[in-house]
This record gives C-alpha cells, structure tokens and sequence, in this order.
C-alpha cells in the first residue's frame, strides 16, 4: 500500500508528506470522500435498477422499503417491449448512421480543408465559424422548426422524414473545429514526403490522413452517438410518425402513461448502451480533454 | 516574342488551374457553408423577423413593430421566468461550482484506485440527460415511493412535496442538473491541475510550506483562470436552461419553475403565440450575447 505512495510524484501531497500522521489521515479522507463521491455518482442508477423492479403496491406502500421483493427478468421484458425496443433502436441507428455521416465524413472533409488545403477566404469562414458557435441558442428551436415545416423556396414539408436531423448535425461547428486541431497537429513533413514521392492530394488523404485520424474519429464517433442516443426534442419535433420513434423519443413519452416503477426501468434500460460505449472508450473520453466544455 | 507568349500563355493557365483548384476546394466546403447559413443564421434572422409580425400559426400575418416585445416585456409572467432564471443560476452557483473542483483535486491526489475513481465519477455525464432527469425526478417524487421520502419514513417525519413544493423545485432541479454535468468541468480541471509545476511544489515544501498552503498558494491560484471561465461558462449554460424543467416538472408547480427558455418553447408550441415567443426569445439572445462578449473579453485578458 505504502510503496505506491512513496512512488507519488503528482500532486500536493509528496511521500515525505506522508510520513506525518495529519497528513496520512487527510489523505485517507481524501479517498474516502472520493468513494462517497462514487457512491452519489452510482445512487440514481442504482435507485433505478432497485424501484423499476417494484410492484405498484409496494412502490406506493406506507412503509415503503430499498429494495424489491423480487428481481424479475418478466418486468425488464415487458418495459422493454412497450418501448417498442427493437423497432425503436433500429430507428435510433439509423438515426445515429445518418448524422455519423454528416460529422465524421462531412465534418472530417471540411476540418481537412480548412486545416491543410486553405482555399481563399477558408480563414474568414474559420472564423465567422467561431462566432457562430458562441451565439446564444435561444432563438433555434422554433424558427428551425418553421424552417423544416415549411421549407423557403420549395415549400416542402420535411416532418416525418431523417432530413432535419441529419442535416443538423453537418452544422456541428464544434467537431469540425476538433477535426482541424486534430489535423493542425499532424507534422507537415509527412505530406511533404508523400508529395516528393508523387502522391496525389485525394492520395495523401487516403493514405496517409485518414490512418492517422483513427483515434479524433472514434473520439467524435463516440460523441455523435451520444448525442443521437440523448436527443429527445429533435425527433419530439420532427418524428410525428410512431414508426419512426427513437429510444430517447420513447422514453420521453414514458413521462405520461407510464407508471413510476415503469418510467425507472425504461431510464436504467436506456442507460444501459451509453455505460457500455463509455467503459469500452473510457480511455478515449477520459484521456483526451479537448473534448468538453465550451457547449452549456 | 514567341518564348514570351508561351510563359504568358503558362502563367495564365496555372492561374486557371489555380482557380479550378480553389473551387474544387470550396466545393469541400459547401455542404459545412450550407448548414451553416442554414441552421445557424437562418434560425436567428427568421426568428428576430418574427417577432416583429403578428403569426397565424407558424405563418407571419402582419408587421406590428415593436409591439410582441411591449406584450411580452409588460406581462406579469415575465418577471417572474426572469427571475426564475436567475433563482436557477443563483443556485447553480450555490451548489454546482464546488464539487466538480474538489472531486478533481482529490481524483488528483490519490494514487490508489485512481482510473476508478476517474470512471466512476465521470460516469453520470454519459447517463443520457433525459433518463437522468427521469430517475431524479422519482427520486424527488412527492409519493411514498420516491427515494428522500423513504429516508424521511425511516426517521419518522411525514412526507415531503419535494419538487411540488414551490420553494425546493428549482434547487433540487439544480441538484439534478450538477450530478449530470460536473464531470465535463471535472475532467478540465483534472487536465489543467496536471500542468501544475511539480517543481513548486518541491520549492515550497523545502521552504517548509504544509499541505494546505500549497493548496492554496499553489494549487488553486494556478485553477484560478479556469475556474473563472468556467463560472461564466456555467451562468451562461444555465441561463439557457430548458430540458430539465420540461421533462421533471413542466414548469410548475404554479410556474415556479418556468424559465424564460421554456416559456419560450411553450408559447410556440402550446399556446401558438409565435410572435411572442420569439419577441421572448430575442430577449433573451440579447442578454445571453452580451454576457458572451464579456466571457470572450475575460478570455481575452487572462490569456494576457
């Protein structure tokens, strides 16, 4: 136990801290304070998991307790299939391959220009970019939903199809922003060696490029498909049709008709693929701190 | 004179190939410009315009001025979302600012367990915000089911309202809305907190600094700069808030939990005064653009 700490070399407390009694005891609180910490960031999930099991009457009885009288695999199945939860995630995926293509793809194409190819007038776009981003989203929600409804010109009616969400998530400015940094930090002598030895620049792109991009891609890959997971309003807005219902939409509508014990299963369910994402890229998400801030 | 048209001749021709070139390019872009007008500027030209007509529907009827924000700005019920709003980032501010700080230098410190403490208190910022606010909304539940009222059963005292009670509903939104989103603001501090000089600290321990001093004296002036970001981050983040109260309380109990976001949204979409809406809506752009030009500004100086 000990050895680890005299092998600390980050932080406030150093190893010959250590050897005082205050100070070991301080550290000791620190760790407990982070397990009482965990222990929060786990409760509601875990609080999820226990009341979705309950009964109605128990979950309603005076003396209520924690824990179910019994977890049953029947209840996990039911919630699930008034989720509609195949249909639905196959909808979510869809949903989530179409905006993949409009960040990553077009996203990634557009970072790679204005990072590497700067045609005229791509630095004043870069910029207008910025400020774009900071503006205040107050005024968004409904004049998109005027513009979709009725679009200009055509006078089209995009409700019920993918279009406006799709669409949506090319104008993340924030991913094409990590792209260019991403591709910003890629040596230059790197293309300058491929151009000597006759690369052309689709070649480079291929080549060279997009193997180096691997981890920005999963990075953002990771982000898109939380987003599309989480997003609710969108396809509250345009996705009239039942069909076409998304997880997320589905769990918004838990919120009337379904019951209490009903409402936290069908949370702790939709929970579920976004812990897993997590675990599998927690290095990724963790390691890497461009990716927070600046949106709320 | 046949050498110098040929070179002319070459000159323009890598010019057009120039071009062609440039244009190849900007076609890259298109789709990015595309959206941009489209989902970004589009969306604040339209809505500013609408505010200044009376709607029929989601259609614009007539120019009326400046009269949208004369009814919205006069209506009782907007100083109290005003204030509302400001009641959620007062309490953001009570509650939210010091965890995701205090957790981050202690994540720092430990060295036993520490990828799992890294995970397990990130881990509420992947929970998808709806199935968040769900489960937090039961949990503050007014039944005998929801989680605090099972605790006040134990202890004996009768059950609360909880997020029913006009007085706790904004906290206790705020509450909800810190466990979802420390963890972003943990994970910048972490990262700043590495580049602390290990060498400071050195210096100061042989000058005979105790652990708390350099907790102040070193650590925390050198988060200063972050934290101050942050904090401004934060007001404006909440200020916006729209989603939580949407899904945990639709505004009540008696509007005590409305913000000027949510009215928005309601006007619109409920009560289909889209003129209002938007007159609301340009408001509250306002405000939030110059609390943004003061966040850049502040950049601006610390980076100086």
């Amino acid at each position: 136990m000990n050895r680890r700490i005299e092998r600390k070399k980050e932080g406030l407390i150093t190893s010959s801290d250590y050897k005082r009694l205050s100070v070991k005891i301080s550290y000791w609180l620190i760790v407990l304070f982070l397990v009482l910490c965990s222990l929060i960031a786990l409760l509601p999930i875990v609080w999820a998991f226990l009341s979705g099991f309950k009964e109605l009457n128990e979950y309603y009885s005076v003396n209520p307790t924690l824990l179910p009288q019994k977890i049953s695999w029947d209840k996990l199945v039911d919630v699930s299939t008034k989720l509609k939860i195949g249909k639905s995630f196959i909808n979510s995926m869809i949903l989530f391959f179409g905006c993949w293509v409009g960040e990553v793809i077009v996203g990634g194409i557009a970072g790679y220009t204005i990072s590497r190819l700067q045609p005229k007038g791509s630095k004043l776009l870069f910029t207008l970019m910025l400020w774009t981003m900071m503006m205040p989203h107050t005024l968004t929600m409904v004049p998109m939903f005027m513009t979709w409804t009725d679009f200009p010109l055509i006078h089209i009616n995009y409700q019920n199809t993918w279009i406006p969400l799709w669409t949506g998530s090319m104008a993340n400015i924030f991913n094409i922003l990590l792209f260019k940094n991403f591709f910003d930090g890629i040596p230059k002598s790197y293309i300058e060696a491929a151009k000597i030895d006759g690369c052309s620049n689709i070649g480079i792109f291929a080549k060279i490029i997009v193997p180096l991009s691997v981890p920005i891609i999963s990075t953002i890959t990771v982000f898109v498909f939380n987003g599309t997971w989480n997003n609710f309003m969108g396809p509250f807005l345009y996705l009239k049709d039942p069909n076409m219902a998304t997880v997320a939409l589905r769990l918004y509508n838990t919120t009337q008709g379904f019951t209490e014990p009903e409402q936290m299963l069908a949370a702790f369910v939709v929970m579920i693929p976004s812990v897993i994402v997590f675990m599998i890229c927690s290095k990724q998400i963790l390691g890497n701190n461009m990716n927070v801030g600046v949106k709320g | 004179m046949k050498t110098k048209s040929n070179v002319k001749c070459r000159k323009i021709g890598s010019k057009l190939a120039g071009l062609k070139n440039e244009t190849l390019m900007w076609l890259l872009l298109l789709p990015t410009v595309f959206t941009l007008i489209l989902c970004h500027w589009n969306p604040i030209f339209r809505g500013m315009l609408t505010s200044l007509f009376q709607t029929r529907g989601f259609k614009l009827v007539e120019f009326v001025g400046l009269l949208n924000f004369k009814n919205v700005l006069t209506d009782t019920m907007f100083l109290q979302t005003l204030s509302n709003t400001f009641q959620y980032v007062f309490w953001s501010l009570v509650i939210g600012v010091i965890p995701p700080l205090a957790i981050a230098i202690a994540v720092n410190e430990v060295v036993h367990f520490k990828q799992g403490f890294k995970v397990l208190t990130y881990l509420p910022a992947v929970a998808p915000a709806l199935a968040a606010s769900i489960i937090w909304m039961n949990i503050f539940s007014p039944s005998s089911g929801g989680m605090l009222n099972i605790f006040l059963n134990w202890i004996g005292l009768p059950a609360s309202k909880w997020l029913l009670n006009e007085n706790l509903t904004i906290p206790l939104i705020v509450i909800s809305m810190t466990w979802k989103g420390y963890g972003a603001t943990m994970l910048l501090y972490l990262s700043s907190l590495q580049s602390v000089s290990q060498d400071l600290h050195e210096a100061a321990v042989i000058d005979g600094a105790g652990v708390w001093k350099r907790l102040f004296k070193i650590t925390i002036p050198h988060l200063g700069p972050t934290m101050l970001l942050m904090l401004v981050n934060q007001i404006i983040g909440v200020f916006q808030i729209f989603d939580q109260p949407l899904v945990m309380t639709d505004g009540g109990p008696n509007n005590a939990s409305l913000t000027l976001g949510l009215t928005s949204y309601k006007m619109a979409f409920s009560y289909m005064q889209v003129d209002r809406s938007m007159a609301l809506g340009t408001v509250s752009f306002f405000i939030l653009l110059i609390a943004t030009l003061f966040y850049f500004w502040m950049q601006k100086k610390l980076e100086d």
